[in-house]
């Protein structure tokens, strides 16, 4: 029976047909297009080694009357420098609160089971911590020794608190710093361009990264108070090589210093390229493995849970995996002696000329068994060659779903080739590319330009990307990064989306919900 | 009018935040509290200083240090509606962190048919001044005993801000 249901004329991709053709596919809804967003700020997840608040929260605390100043010196330097606070004619003899303004930021999500819609990003202002503490001296001063936390970048203000009074105010300016390491090495040298001092505001939170005038992508710090950390890796040809660091929200704003975020800035060094020794081997790059903050999960949904599933339970011997890999499926609390399915829900669609339903669910038969006299079965499934993301493994007795569990498709590189003649198309493939607004497309690098993406909804994960060998003989770098998506459904200014995310590794929202989205790194050898 | 772009400007910022978190808050109508005198104010760049802006008399809450920053300000009667003037106030004055009180006087400013009159003060902003926010305060006293205070809106990114 073949439920796929054609959006608008769109034909299903070869892979889906053959994937789907000898399968019971059961339809259990159809989507619109843009479900009603709920949009919400995700917590940040346990970001490892990132700076978490630079004190513990302070109470609230109100103006005082005649207020006086701070004064800190230096008040611009970057994270971990030194600096003195002093203050004058405070109240003599009495404890004094420094309290650090600050900001928390968190990207906000429409996640929902047909898909996650990236909406950009939430500040929120006006956070005091305390950055330390002293007592006022006979004459109503103090002054005292602090380190500039490792905080967002840009004006902090300071206040000098007394009883729940803010006696003072300071302020403070954390500069951006840029750090790129090696700076000398042979075509395909990993660089790792460290970025501190990232500021909490839309416009000041982010950098883009350029490699002799070529974009390379986007840098955020939301989760991690304004560092980042990306990697990017050496082109050719043998020589000297401009890397430099934009500012602004995506692209480069060239004339910040007229901006309300003067201090915002970027920089520049020059890597040289001693030779070229060839393609180097393919990398996959992952992003850290965090414990995910947001339970919701794609194709998770209590529709015919039946309530004489209570008891029942399903486990897998991974969470994870590519295309094709071998699952062990084990469930518990069944009927004894009766049969049971295990399937597979995912959904089949598209983003492109629809504006009705675009995609809709669909179950895929993984086999089955009987229930054995201790109400359990064992079995073993491949999981089928579709869309990545995170799908669901239920276990079908009776015609209702006794229980479920989640898997996340990995994304895989499949083929791509070594050696092209210049000036010739190949081709990259991929399998597991998803289909919510964090995961249905990829963004390509060539030498570090970004040239396009690739979508992978309406193939059904599957990817084939049409590239062209340029640049002439020599060995050239083909990286594939994740992308957030703005489209259909498009919200108002989704910001950094649409390009390569060079920072997915450490910020990316979907880390929140479990999404493990990796950077292929490939090359070629361009011959004559 | 200015206050009332604060007011919806807060009310949408608020909006958005009530769309994101739950459960939603309700809004405090406009206007306000009635008040004796309200005030209005904003901050514009000045032609002279040590450091200039781009662009003179222009609004704006981001002033460099050694920058002068006018502020502009009206304080209505609300019992009859009219701007208050040399005449009707007995003191005006704003209120900056760690400076002297900073007089505010009435004049004409503009050419015709645009001149208009307002109360203004020029605040040179010292070379060691604390970067950050500035928590001013504005305030009228008329000189039938009533006051005018003027706050700005606990909008950051809206108040008046010192950079280097």
């Amino acid at each position: 029976m073949e439920t796929i249901k054609r959006t608008r004329g769109r034909n299903v991709r070869p892979a889906l047909g053959t994937a789907a053709a000898g399968l019971l596919a059961l339809a259990f809804g159809l989507l619109p297009s843009s479900a009603a967003a709920a949009p919400q700020p995700v917590p940040a997840p346990a970001i490892p080694g990132a700076p978490s608040l630079p004190g513990p929260l302070a109470a609230p605390s109100q103006p005082a009357e005649n207020m006086g100043l701070l004064k800190a010196t230096p008040d611009i330097a970057a994270a971990g420098s030194k600096f003195t606070l002093s203050g004058s004619k405070l109240p003599a003899g009495k404890n004094v609160s420094i309290v650090w303004m600050t900001s928390n930021v968190n990207w906000i999500l429409d996640a929902r089971p047909d898909s996650v819609d990236y909406i950009g990003q939430q500040e929120t202002k006006g956070v005091g911590v305390i950055l330390g503490t002293t007592t006022t001296d006979a004459r109503g001063g103090f002054s005292l020794g602090l380190t500039v936390p490792r905080d967002f970048g840009g004006i902090h203000d300071v206040y000098a608190v007394i009883d729940g009074v803010q006696q003072a105010k300071g302020g403070f300016l954390i500069e951006r710093t840029l750090k790129i390491t090696p700076l000398k090495g042979p075509v395909g040298t990993m660089m790792t361009i460290k970025l501190a001092g990232l500021g909490s505001t839309l416009y000041g939170g982010s950098a883009s990264v350029w490699y002799d005038g070529r974009y390379s992508g986007v840098v955020t710090g939301k989760w991690t108070r304004g560092e980042a950390t990306v990697h990017i890796r050496a082109a050719g040809p043998v020589g000297e090589h401009t890397v430099l660091i934009g500012t602004g929200m995506q692209f480069n704003y060239l004339n910040i210093k007229q901006s309300p975020i003067p201090w915002a800035t970027g920089g520049m060094k020059t890597f040289v390229v001693t030779k070229d020794a060839g393609p180097p081997p393919a990398r996959t790059d992952w992003p850290v493995t965090v414990r995910p903050t947001v339970d919701t999960r794609t194709t998770l949904s209590s529709a015919n849970l039946g309530v004489s599933g209570a008891g029942a339970a399903v486990r897998l011997d991974s969470a994870s995996g590519v295309v094709n890999a071998k699952v062990a499926v084990t469930a518990t609390g069944l009927t004894p002696g009766q049969p049971v399915t295990f399937d597979w829900a995912t959904v089949v669609g598209n983003r492109v000329n629809c504006t009705g339903s675009c995609w809709q669910f669909v179950s895929i038969p993984l086999g089955g068994g009987t229930a054995a006299a201790d109400g359990s079965v064992r079995s073993t499934f491949t999981v089928p060659d579709g869309l990545g993301g995170w799908h669901v493994v239920r276990v079908m007795q009776g015609g209702q779903v006794k229980a479920q569990i989640s898997y996340f498709v990995k994304r895989s590189v499949i083929s791509a080739p070594r050696t092209v003649k210049a000036g010739r198309p190949f081709q990259v493939h991929l399998k597991g590319v998803g289909w919510t607004q964090l995961d249905n497309t990829v963004a390509v690098t060539y030498d570090n330009g970004y040239i396009g993406y690739g979508c992978g909804f309406n193939s059904n994960g599957d990817v084939v990307l049409d590239l062209v060998a340029t640049g002439g003989p020599g060995t050239h770098l083909i990286d594939i990064y994740p992308l957030l998506y703005p489209y259909q459904p498009a919200y108002a200014y989704p910001p950094h989306a649409a390009v390569p995310f060079l920072s997915f590794a450490r910020d990316f929202p979907g880390l929140a919900l479990g999404y493990q989205l990796p950077a292929f790194r490939l090359a070629i050898k361009v011959v004559a | 009018m200015k206050t009332l772009t604060f007011a919806i400007g807060a009310a949408t910022v608020m909006g958005s935040f009530a769309a994101l978190a739950a459960p939603a808050v309700a809004q405090d109508p406009y206007p306000g509290a009635k008040v004796a005198i309200p005030v209005y104010a904003d901050t514009v760049s000045s032609s002279r200083g040590d450091v200039r802006l781009s662009r003179v008399c222009t609004q704006t809450n981001f002033f460099p240090r050694k920058a002068r920053v006018v502020f502009r300000s009206w304080a209505l009667d609300s019992k009859t509606g009219k701007p208050l003037t040399q005449l009707e106030i007995k003191y005006a004055y704003v209120k900056i962190p760690g400076q002297p009180n900073l007089k505010l006087n009435w004049g004409a400013h503009g050419t015709a048919p645009n001149r208009v009159s307002f109360w203004s003060a020029a605040w040179a902003i010292p070379a060691d001044y604390p970067l950050g926010v500035v928590p001013f305060r504005i305030v009228f006293k008329a000189e039938d005993g009533r006051f005018g205070t003027y706050l700005q809106p606990p909008i950051e990114g809206a108040q008046l801000t010192v950079t280097p």
